[in-house]
């Protein structure tokens, strides 16, 4: 069960917890960095692939949910677990809302934090794959001349070839013509892949 | 000139030629029109030159303003250097001063090389105007042609040069002109400029002087006679000054009619003659003097007159008055014979008026001078004359005295000097004085001397101011002061010292006041005695009351006043003797039967004031009481009939209502012839004496029952024999004796006294002493009762000094001496109480103190347990042990001895006998084993009326408890029931303290639970972590043993770690009974540090701590003192809840100090929070205060009460940045280690 390149940080101030966490995680199979507090943690490099965070809640200096609110606001979405010696509604409340994985309670059950880093690990994993993909697809709409996203916009909108060349006041033939590129450049295997591409991609269906 | 016709042509060219040149020079004053004489010769000579081709033409030009000529030369060409035309001149000089003209001459030539021909031109009849030479190196030079020509250009030239010099000339003299007319309207200018500044000057002087000033001019009748005048101009002072108005232009005789003649003709004599003048006259219809300058003005013919005038009147009215007071006062001077002078001295000048001259009898012609003066001072005055005007001309002070002069004829006059000083301006003395001859007066004043020197009697007389002037020759023989030493003032010494003072103030107010003197006083003989004198004086007096002297003489009166003194002594004694002994004297007169005399203790026996009030009888009578006046009248009626000695008493009543007695002496007075003329006698107040009688009487009774009400009796003792003299009753009882057995002998006494006491008794009573003395003993009375005796002696002596008897009391004072060491014992067993010590000392310390009021007695204190039905030993150290032992514990029912019985029954029981008393049924023979026969038990009830426990009484003996015995017990009781409830209470408070701290702990706990729970769970957390570790690390084929080793030695630490937050938790959480051991505070802090670690992280705090090396160890509850510790930094953390987290800091720090010799341990903690107000300090303290909103208010208040019960302090100060620092002390723990303190008690609460 060795998931390639990810790793799990765990962030708490208390010696104990931090060297059992990161020894349980480890024994699971996963890579794990440890850090004494939130501080640390935000100057090491950010990670290459899929990652997520084990974070204690009350630490002296910048606590979990600060941290959490601070990686928000910087746009790093690294999926977070937090754990936590005592924990109220609320705060668990706060704490999903803005975007947490889960929220345990000290002691937790091993189950419940290895289940949960799977799951956060399998979101990043995704997360990013949607990155990549998403910037794939930008790159082949780049590559696009202006007339071919034209005709893009409105091949996506239903309309017929016909339709399209008195659109744009052009032959079919030559309508066809771009079509066949469209879907070459970008990859389409079928119109509704390109219709699901250019939705992703999040192109106005009329030209801009 | 022959013309050669050959040469025809060039001939008539050559004219033409000619003609042409000369009609050029024709044509030449044209061009030199209006030039100047340079460029009209310059121009010439450039014609000349290049007509004629010359070498060169020159040409002088003669200057009519200076000699020197002026060269010009114009030549053909031009060598270099060319030569000046000076040079050439001087070349040409020879021909230019020659007369001959026409030959043609030959010269070297001066602009170059070799010879000219030259011809030269004069011009001008006389050379004036210059010489003209023209030259030329051509062989035919000059031809007739070029002659012509050049005479004609000369002439031409010479008419052009003419004219420009007349020209220059013109033009020079109308500059000359236009200069001098400038100058001229220069002058004119600036002279009317000057005109104009002097006009101005003129005006404002006119217009501001103050003298008026007028033009006038002066009319003219016939014969040229002055007759009026009329205003021109007036300044405007003119008004000021005359009084006239709008003067200007009106005539005088219009303005007053009435001016005197002389006016005009003054005017008209000066407007003709033009002499001005200078007077002064009187204007009189404008009521004014003048003093005029006025002089002419203008033309004579104009008649015109400027008067400048001011008006002296009041000058002139001032010299008039002037002239006539000095006539009055040199008449008044000749008629008083009084000269005036003036006297310079710095000068030397002297001026005298008319009568000065006639006293010194000098002539009026004479010029006054100090030498005249000096001739005439009689030789025998010379020096003081000459001294006081020495010194006056120094000193500038004003001088008055008299000297005689000497007339030519022989004749002596007397004068009086007086002058007045006078500073004029510039520092210089001035005097003003007058000089009377007073001869006359002198001698008449010589010859009353001569009577008064010649009247025997000490006399003298004096100025007005008191200054004696004269001291009669008697005077100055008794005194032996010469005339000198004793006028004046000087007299003084004369008196004697304490009388002087009066003398003066007498005289002077008698000065004063101008009326007569007499005052006595003592006036020093020549030989040094002192006799009185009585001094008169009597001023005599003009007129109008003014003092012209006084007369005075001193009345030798030594004598009589020696007698006046001791007449007036021996009165005084007598006066004295009567109003101490209350004791007047009277006098009575049969024949008028009124009173002859009354001393003045006699009238203020009756209460007349003897000064004012009359000394009648009848007014006497008035006072006497009415009960005893027919007694009275009785005697008076007897002592009139016949000569009788009496003695009679009576009261009198004073106006006030008084009564008091009197008793009265007579005794009758017979003149020669045997007949009784009067009575004599005293009069005695005797009033006091009665009352005295009285008081003494009534003070006898209440004495008698004094002693009786205070068990003290009295006593007198004869020395010699021992035997008591006088014993009063209640001597008998106290000492108890019968009053039947007579008069108490020594030994009998004696006997009475205790045993022990009686040999210091002896002592004392028989013994030599001779002093005061204060005794206590005991004494045995019959029955056996011992009582305590306090008796006080006081010795009696006889006149001669020999000790006669003692007197004395006897007092009981047994009961006094048992309140009193029983109130001391209770005091000190009550202070116990106070001071909190322990209670079964206070009970022992009570038994001890009622044992020792009761020989024999065995008290004790039994205290009843909480379930009320058994007794238990509380004190009794002088009950036997193993009897203590029995009773321990005794169960109280209805018959259980005698404290049993009595707690159950709630009330005292006396067994007076063990032996057969029912109650001891069960206890006899144990209680007689230990030898205890009577025993007396009194309950103690609590204020709430339940059984505290018994007091008890044992004794050896059987007995019934006297009244003294129920009194202790009593007592005893009441100590016991104070101390018992007390201790109670104490033990109440001291569990209800414990409960308020527990409580409180719990709640402090409550708050900490989030923090607690969060304690445990990070351990439990990591045990988890570590044991799923564990799991998944083993399986595998491989395990790795070294982390799962680690793993699980974390595991239990970590479990520890678990149980120790428990265990403490458990520890606060626990109402365990308060410990005091030994403590190292540090432990305390950290402790502390442990509970409150992830609270301080959770709020953001830093703590900080501060311990010291060595270990700070102090006696106390671990859980207290942690309770109180954790109290103040949870309190430190809650201050800083509105604090910026970075400035979130606590400091706990610990040291040891010494105070007041004392080592003490001190902890500290300060926050950085909201801090208080000095003056809420206390209040911080108090129970249920709070500042936090949901706090209960009991933390700080425990804590304080906490460390207050472990000896120590504990108290806020504010930081000295912000926030706040709580601390508390407390006692460090006594060395060495190990050793408990004093325990808290093992009395069973």
């Amino acid at each position: 069960m060795n998931e390639a390149g990810a790793i799990v940080f765990v962030v708490d101030d208390d010696l104990s917890v931090r060297r059992s966490t990161e020894r349980l995680v480890r024994s699971a199979g996963f890579n794990v960095q440890s850090f004494g507090s939130a501080a640390e943690f935000l100057r090491n490099p950010r990670p290459e692939g899929p990652a997520c965070l084990v974070l204690d809640v009350r630490m002296p200096g910048l606590n979990g949910m600060d941290l959490q609110h601070q990686l928000n606001l910087a746009g790093i979405h690294i999926p977070i677990i937090f754990i936590t010696g005592h924990g109220d509604i609320p705060m668990s409340v706060r704490a999903m809302k803005a975007g947490a994985v889960e929220f345990l309670t000290k002691p937790f059950r091993s189950r419940s934090l290895l289940d949960a880093i799977r799951a956060a690990i399998e979101r990043d994993r995704l997360t990013h794959k949607e990155r990549s993909e998403t910037a794939e697809l930008r790159q082949h709409y780049e590559q696009l001349t202006p007339r071919e996203r034209e005709v893009m916009a409105l091949v996506v909108a239903g309309m017929l070839n016909k339709q399209i060349a008195g659109e744009l006041a052009t032959t079919e033939r030559t309508v066809k013509f771009h079509r066949a590129h469209i879907m070459q450049k970008m990859n389409a295997k079928s119109l509704a892949d390109l219709v699901r591409m250019v939705e992703k991609l999040g192109v106005s269906s009329r030209s801009q | 000139m022959p013309i050669d016709v050959t040469r025809g042509d060039e001939e008539i060219r050559h004219l033409r030629s000619s003609i042409n040149d000369l009609i050029n020079i024709q044509a030449l004053p044209t061009i030199w029109d209006g030039r100047e004489s340079g460029s009209i010769v310059s121009t010439l000579l450039d014609v000349l030159v290049s007509m004629l081709q010359l070498d060169f033409a020159y040409l002088r030009l003669s200057n009519s303003i200076n000699q020197s000529p002026v060269d010009f030369v114009q030549l053909a060409q031009r060598p270099a250097p060319p030569p000046q035309a000076a040079q050439i001149g001087r070349a040409l000089d020879r021909w230019l001063t020659s007369q001959s003209v026409n030959a043609p001459l030959v010269a070297p030539n001066p602009a170059g090389e070799g010879e000219v021909k030259i011809a030269l031109c004069r011009l001008g009849l006389a050379d004036e105007i210059g010489a003209l030479v023209a030259a030329s190196k051509r062989a035919n030079f000059p031809t007739p042609t070029e002659t012509l020509l050049l005479r004609t250009a000369a002439n031409q030239a010479l008419v052009a040069l003419q004219e420009a010099r007349q020209l220059q000339e013109q033009q020079r003299a109308a500059q000359e002109l236009e200069r001098r007319v400038a100058d001229r309207t220069a002058q004119l200018t600036a002279a009317n400029e000057a005109l104009r500044e002097s006009e101005e000057k003129y005006r404002t002087l006119f217009d501001s002087i103050d003298e008026g000033f007028c033009t006038i001019e002066v009319l003219f009748g016939e014969n040229d006679k002055p007759v009026d005048y009329r205003f021109l101009e007036v300044n405007p002072s003119f008004e000021k000054q005359t009084g006239i108005q709008n003067a200007q232009g009106r005539r005088m005789r219009e303005i007053a009619p009435q001016h005197e003649e002389h006016w005009f003709e003054t005017y008209g004599r000066i407007a003709l003659t033009g002499e001005p003048a200078r007077f002064e006259n009187q204007a009189a219809q404008l009521h004014r003097w003048y003093d005029l300058y006025a002089f002419r003005v203008g033309e004579p013919a104009h008649r015109k007159v400027a008067i400048l005038f001011k008006d002296i009147s009041e000058r002139k009215q001032a010299e008039a008055k002037l002239l006539r007071n000095e006539a009055y006062l040199s008449e008044a001077q000749r008629l008083s014979h009084t000269g005036s002078f003036g006297w310079r001295p710095a000068i030397g000048e002297l001026l005298w008026s008319e009568e000065t001259f006639r006293i010194f009898q000098y002539e009026q012609t004479l010029k006054p001078t100090v030498e005249l003066v000096l001739q005439r001072v009689h030789p025998d005055d010379a020096t003081l004359v000459k001294e006081t005007i020495g010194r006056a001309s120094q000193d500038g002070k004003d001088f008055d005295f008299e000297h005689r002069l000497r007339m030519p004829d022989g004749s002596v006059k007397h004068v009086r000097v007086v002058a007045h000083a006078e500073r004029a301006g510039s520092g210089e003395v001035e005097f003003v004085g007058a000089v009377m001859d007073v001869t006359l007066a002198k001698q008449a004043e010589d010859k009353i001397r001569l009577i008064i020197n010649t009247v025997p009697g000490l006399l003298w007389t004096a100025r007005p101011d008191g200054w004696v002037d004269f001291l009669s020759q008697r005077w100055l023989d008794y005194t032996g002061m010469t005339l000198q030493q004793g006028l004046g003032w000087a007299w003084q010494p004369g008196y004697h010292p304490d009388d002087l003072g009066n003398v003066l103030s007498k005289w002077r107010t008698a000065v004063a006041e101008r009326k007569p003197l007499e005052v006595e006083a003592r006036l020093r003989r020549f030989d040094g005695e002192y006799r009185w004198f009585l001094k008169r004086a009597f001023p005599l007096l003009d007129r109008a009351g003014r003092v012209l002297g006084w007369y005075g003489g001193n009345i030798d009166v030594h004598d009589l006043k020696q007698a006046e003194e001791k007449l007036r002594r021996i009165e005084t004694y007598f006066s004295e003797g009567q109003r101490l002994s209350h004791t007047g004297s009277w006098a009575w007169s049969v024949k008028t039967k009124e009173n002859l005399f009354w001393s003045r203790e006699h009238y203020r026996i009756y209460g007349f004031d003897p000064d004012t009030d009359s000394g009648h009888y009848a007014v006497a009578r008035e006072r006497i009481h009415p009960a005893d006046v027919s007694a009275f009248d009785e005697n008076l009626k007897r002592m009139m009939q016949q000569p009788i000695d009496f003695e009679i008493h009576y009261r009198i009543v004073l106006p006030d209502g008084e009564i008091r007695h009197i008793h009265a002496l007579g005794h009758p007075v017979l003149n020669n012839a045997g007949e009784l003329v009067e009575y004599i006698g005293t009069t005695m107040d005797v009033t006091e004496r009665k009352r005295a009688e009285e008081a003494l009487r009534r003070s006898e009774s209440y004495l008698a029952e004094a002693q009786r009400l205070s068990h003290t009796g009295s006593w007198a003792r004869v020395c010699a024999t021992g035997e008591i003299r006088y014993w009063s009753e209640e001597y008998t009882r106290v000492m108890g004796f019968e009053p039947r057995d007579g008069q108490p002998r020594l030994e009998t006494f004696l006997q009475r006294v205790h045993p022990q006491d009686r040999a210091k008794v002896r002592e004392t009573v028989a013994g030599p002493g001779k002093v005061d003395y204060e005794l206590d003993y005991r004494i045995v009375l019959p029955g056996g009762d011992i009582r305590h005796i306090h008796t006080v002696g006081h010795p009696v002596f006889s006149p001669s000094g020999e000790l006669v008897e003692f007197v004395g009391t006897v007092m009981d004072v047994t009961e006094r001496k048992l309140s009193e060491s029983l109130l001391s014992s209770e005091k000190h067993l009550l202070e116990m109480i106070a001071g909190g010590a322990p209670l079964p000392a206070v009970l022992n310390d009570l038994c001890s103190a009622i044992d020792e009021q009761s020989p024999g007695l065995i008290s004790t204190v039994l205290s009843l347990d909480g379930d009320g039905q058994r007794l238990w030993p509380a004190a009794g150290p002088g009950v036997p042990q193993g009897w203590t032992r029995l009773l321990s514990p005794l169960v109280i029912g209805p018959c259980a001895g005698s404290c049993g019985t009595a707690a159950y029954r709630k009330e005292m029981v006396v067994v007076s006998d063990v032996a057969t008393d029912p109650l001891w049924a069960d206890f006899r023979d144990s209680a007689l084993s230990y030898g205890l026969k009577a025993c007396w038990s009194k309950p103690i009830i609590s204020t709430t009326g339940s059984v505290l426990g018994t007091f008890a009484t044992y004794y050896g003996e059987i007995r019934s408890p006297g009244k003294r015995e129920l009194l202790l017990i009593e007592r005893a009781t009441h100590i016991a029931h104070i101390a018992i409830e007390r201790d109670r209470t104490q033990d109440s408070l001291r569990k209800a303290q414990a409960n308020l701290a527990h409580a409180t702990r719990v709640s402090t706990m409550g708050e900490l639970t989030a923090s607690i729970a969060h304690e445990v769970n990070q351990p439990l957390a990591a045990v988890v972590n570590n044991a799923n570790a564990c799991i998944s690390l083993l399986p595998d084929g491989d395990p790795n043993l070294e982390e799962v080793r680690e793993a699980l030695a974390e595991i239990i630490d970590d479990a520890e770690r678990a149980s120790d937050v428990i265990a403490r938790v458990r520890q606060l959480a626990r109402n365990a009974p308060v410990e005091r051991k030994p403590l190292d505070l540090r432990d305390v802090i950290a402790d502390v540090m442990a509970l409150a670690r992830h609270e301080s992280a959770t709020r953001r705090v830093t703590i900080h701590t501060e311990i010291p090396k060595e270990p700070p160890l102090v006696l106390g509850d671990r859980v207290q003192l942690q309770q109180v510790l954790l109290n103040l930094v949870v309190n430190g953390m809650d201050a800083m809840n509105a604090v910026e987290e970075s400035k979130r800091v606590l400091m706990i720090c610990g040291h040891c100090e010494t105070r007041d010799g004392r080592l003490e341990s001190l902890v500290s903690v300060q926050d950085a929070g909201t801090g208080f107000k000095p003056e809420q300090v206390n209040r911080l303290f108090e129970a249920f205060y709070t500042t936090k909103p949901q706090g209960m208010g009991m933390g700080l208040a425990i804590s304080r009460s906490i460390i207050e019960a472990h000896g120590g302090r504990l108290w806020a100060e504010p930081s000295q940045g912000p926030g706040a620092t709580f601390l508390f002390s407390l006692p460090a723990a006594p060395q060495p280690l190990g050793k408990g303190g004093p325990a808290a008690g093992d009395a069973a609460s």
